[in-house]
């Protein structure tokens, strides 16, 4: 399980990746998504995810639309142009993030005295 | 997967509801994501009440609250601003009053003013704050703002209560005092004018006005002492003091117009002209030593007596210095009053002695 304060920065950027895949997806349908596709170590909690949404949508970068479902209101995520445009930017620079990471942890052999 | 029924969606729905979750679409969305959570859970073959009961444990009972809170924190510039705003003015308010309160203690200078600004900034700053972002919140009154406001009270009431209390002491008894030593002088005054106008043709008559012309220079002296007083404690170090308002002249000469004083309760002028060791005390004391000895000359011994009683300046003012010895302008004012009504009676009894001359 992977801790949610590591998890705390990109999570902005996992959700948009999400909703950049799968055109419009609700709460419940993120973190079911996440926890599948890391095999149950990333889950997302309510506290976590919300506040993130909401302020997306605040900033013009989420829409949302409500629709009946099973008697409750089912409310839906989708990017907006304008997110569509953030999405790219937003996982090249998780991705070199990752790789600086990486640099850090695991130097590369060659380069090591040990 | 199992559907819940719209009783078990009611059933959560209110639950959420009584957790206040007013902003935006957030109640929506956790209501489908706690019923979807529940649905899951029943997957497993719980029935809804223990599936239900498993997705609350793992909630925790305020954890809804707390997420509109972060919520409206991540959102919201302008309630970050808010609650940013209150935490540091309530933190700074309590912080200088208490260090106001510690200088009080200790009798630092500055206590006043940190306990002013504390209480200031508490009472308009943070406490206004606080009722609307709770009120934005919550829309009912909670315990907190409860105990604050209380708190709040408690802290000012008593204040406020003794601050009135006070100035009505001060209307009703410092003011009416002065008055009445006004209207007495008054009185006094005009009485032995009178007595000094019946008697003009008396052979007696310039020995009467003699006298009654040192008392009028003694009472000058004291009028002179009473206006450099309320100089001192009104006036800037360096300008000029203009009374025109504190002072008035009168058909009884110069009377001090007592309510336009508005350093009353300073020490430093009676310090400075009045208590012993200034020059103007001892210069009084002369003056007075005198004006008994030459009063001593027109009396026979019986009668002196009576009216000498009158002039023993420590009737009237402090004759030894005892530590922490301070007079407040009004209390000093006062004093000097009394003194010169008891002059102008003594003077009176004089004048009637001198008339009965044979």
């Amino acid at each position: 399980m992977i801790s949610t304060e590591l998890l705390k920065g990109s999570l902005k950027t996992i959700v948009l990746k999400l909703l950049k895949e799968n055109g419009r997806m609700y709460g419940y349908e993120i973190t079911r998504r996440v926890e599948e596709l890391t095999e149950g170590k990333i889950k997302l909690t309510y506290g976590a995810l919300y506040p993130v949404l909401h302020k997306l949508e605040s900033d013009g970068i989420l829409i949302t639309e409500s629709e009946n479902f099973n008697n409750r209101i089912r409310i839906y995520y989708s990017l907006t142009p304008k997110g569509d445009s953030v999405v790219a930017e937003k996982i090249e620079e998780l991705k070199e993030f990752m790789e600086s990471l990486q640099r850090i942890i695991q130097p590369e052999t060659g380069l090591s005295y040990a | 997967m199992p559907e819940l029924s719209l009783h078990n969606i009611d059933q959560i729905s209110r639950d959420i509801s009584r957790q206040e979750i007013t902003f935006s679409h957030l109640l929506d969305d956790l209501i489908d994501h706690i019923c979807c959570d529940v649905e899951y859970e029943m997957q497993s073959g719980l029935d809804f009440l223990a599936a239900y009961g498993k997705v609350k444990q793992k909630m925790g009972s305020r954890r809804l609250k707390e997420i509109q809170e972060e919520t409206l924190y991540a959102v919201d510039l302008k309630y970050r601003h808010m609650k940013n705003t209150m935490k540091i003015s309530g933190i700074a308010g309590t912080v200088l009053l208490g260090f106001g309160a510690l200088f009080k203690i200790q009798h630092w200078p500055l206590s006043g003013t940190l306990m002013v600004l504390g209480l200031l900034i508490l009472c308009l700053v943070a406490y206004p704050w606080y009722t609307w972002i709770s009120w934005k919140d919550e829309a009912h009154i909670t315990p907190n703002f409860l105990y604050l406001t209380i708190g709040l009270m408690l802290i000012l009431l008593p204040g406020a209560l003794i601050n009135m209390n006070l100035s009505q002491t001060y209307e009703e008894g410092f003011y009416s005092h002065q008055e009445q030593q006004k209207a007495l002088y008054g009185y006094l005054y005009r009485n032995n004018n009178s007595l000094l106008i019946s008697c003009k043709d008396s052979l007696n008559y310039p020995a009467m006005e003699q006298f009654h012309s040192r008392t009028a220079e003694l009472i000058n002296y004291i009028g002179g002492i009473e206006s450099g007083m309320i100089s001192q404690a009104e006036g800037k170090p360096g300008a000029p003091v203009i009374l025109s308002n504190e002072i008035i002249q009168t058909e009884t000469g110069p009377a001090i117009n007592y309510p336009e004083i508005s350093k009353p309760f300073q020490t430093q002028p009676v310090t400075d002209f009045l208590l012993p060791g200034s020059k103007t005390r001892e210069a009084l004391n002369a003056l007075i030593t005198e004006y008994k000895a030459f009063i001593s000359g027109l009396m026979p011994g019986e009668e002196l007596s009576i009216v000498s009683g009158l002039l023993d300046i420590s009737l009237y003012l402090p004759d030894d210095l005892t530590e922490n010895s301070t007079v407040s302008l009004m209390s000093g004012l006062h004093s000097l009053e009394l003194l010169k009504n008891g002059l102008l009676t003594v003077e009176s009894g004089v004048l009637k002695v001198i008339a009965n001359h044979k």
